[in-house]
């Protein structure tokens, strides 16, 4: 596993930097390259800022998006309970769990203020935290590390692609919040 | 230790390994919170071999996200979300057409409104619905492809590796229209290499007393094809085929796995599969 902690996430983020690629395995991080040079990413990251230009979106991309910051002090009781987290005690976990589900929504009134990095880690972490029945030791370790992440004023699109690639390769899925919606073909689109 | 013994243990090992072919049906139900997924993954749990089809990921695509990404798009254009709701409406409840869309954006809205606490602020109830679902549909590929083992393109479809992107703030989950005069998928040599599986299904499905739409629609697609392969590319002929291609794009494999019967339990007995279907399964077990 390329990202096991948030260590080596760090050194992902900082090899994404650096035009090179960490960890043995294709799942890494995207090269700085292909993260801050290509043009269709950089308008990527213009949505959901539509008071800011494109030209003005470039230069944010390549220098980290910096913004208010999350809830510092929700994201702590965040943090305190993945880390006194009891995996082996259901009810400890069903009591905690709910406990974050509400912090984590409880997050969305300062995310109206954040970049759209901090936006994009904190519905990952959501969709996960609602989809999970008891998270395993793994999982709550890559809940740790989005928590983490959240912290930081300072976040990039690579911090977001790490975070949503870990949570996948946890055996998260991001559509999980969507999961109301039936199946079935349409045949008359 | 001899290189044949090797080799005989080593067929042995793989003789062990059970394979399964999934469906989009299924795929779909993989990709859900965990008390409808975990069925699913309890069935899948013995198979340590799991394929789909590129035209399954198409059908993915067309049937869901396609639909998310208006949401997304829609959702950009209101300020509050009992207002996205009008729109949605507006836009689309008059053609009979978009029922199944509309059907879709709603039940989405549901799933958030049920976990929103009452003091969240207007624009923030918007902006996490638009943030979900701009990770849902970026996300949702890198998801298929660490959901199985393997991907067989058999039919090479194009528009199944097209994956979404986000450009100038707007979803790409592009769809292109295939024409006939400019074919860049697989599709005919599929049809030819396969020939005998695509008339042993039309003769099956001959035979059946009430056939589903989707296999009568199937049938007369293959019997024109027989006629003239380049009838399947344009106008959207190949859709018509869709859970056929997906099966013989699995031929290799023990198991199909899926979640619309009417198709399904053809097609496994055509192609001389076991067919599960947990989602049934379930269901008649509860």
């Amino acid at each position: 596993m390329p990202y096991d902690n948030p260590t080596s996430i760090s050194n992902g983020i900082s090899a994404a930097f650096h035009g090179t690629r960490s960890g043995g395995t294709g799942s890494g991080v995207r090269t700085a390259d292909k993260i801050f040079s290509s043009e269709a990413n950089l308008d990527e990251r213009t949505q959901g800022l539509p008071s800011r230009t494109a030209a003005e979106f470039r230069v944010a991309e390549c220098k980290p998006a910096v913004g208010k910051g999350l809830n510092k002090s929700l994201l702590e009781r965040a943090k305190s309970i993945i880390d006194g987290f009891n995996c082996d005690d259901v009810m400890d976990a069903t009591v905690n769990l709910e406990s974050l589900r509400g912090i984590v929504l409880q997050l969305w009134k300062s995310a109206t203020n954040s970049s759209q990095f901090h936006q994009d880690i904190l519905a990952i972490l959501e969709s996960a935290i609602i989809s999970v029945e008891y998270p395993n030791k793994d999982q709550l370790t890559v809940f740790r590390e989005a928590v983490i992440d959240l912290g930081n004023n300072v976040l990039t699109q690579a911090h977001v692609d790490v975070i949503r690639r870990r949570f996948i390769s946890e055996g998260f899925s991001p559509l999980a919040l969507l999961s109301e919606v039936e199946d079935g073909d349409d045949s008359n689109s | 230790m001899t290189a044949t013994h090797n080799l005989s243990e080593s067929s042995s090992r793989q003789e062990k390994i059970k394979t399964v072919h999934i469906d989009t049906s299924l795929q779909i139900e993989r990709c859900k919170e965990h008390r409808k997924k975990r069925i699913v993954e309890c069935a899948l749990e013995d198979f340590g071999f799991k394929s789909s089809s590129s035209y399954a990921k198409f059908e993915f695509k067309r049937a869901w996200l396609r639909d998310l990404a208006y949401l997304y798009s829609a959702s950009q254009k209101v300020g509050r979300l009992d207002e996205l709701i009008g729109y949605i409406n507006d836009n689309l409840n008059a053609h009979p057409v978009n029922q199944r869309r509309v059907s879709r954006c709603a039940q989405a809205i549901v799933a958030f409104l049920s976990r929103i606490p009452e003091d969240l602020p207007y624009a923030a109830v918007l902006l996490r619905l638009r943030i979900h679902i701009l990770n849902a549909i970026l996300g949702a590929y890198d998801w298929w492809d660490s959901s199985i083992t393997h991907e067989f393109n058999g039919t090479g479809c194009v528009r199944a590796s097209e994956k979404p992107t986000l450009r100038g703030g707007k979803i790409c989950v592009s769809i292109h229209q295939c024409k006939a005069e400019e074919i860049k998928c697989r599709i005919i040599e599929f049809f030819e290499n396969y020939k005998t599986y695509f008339i042993n299904i039309k003769l099956a499905i001959s035979g059946l007393e009430k056939p589903s739409d989707q296999l009568v629609e199937a049938k007369d697609i293959i019997e024109n094809a027989e006629k003239n392969s380049k009838y399947l590319c344009g106008k959207g002929r190949c859709r018509k085929l869709g859970d056929v291609l997906i099966a013989i794009d699995g031929l290799k494999m023990d198991y199909f796995a899926a979640n619309n019967d009417k198709e399904w339990v053809l097609l496994s007995k055509v192609l001389g599969k076991k067919l599960i279907n947990p989602v049934r399964e379930a269901k008649t077990a509860s």
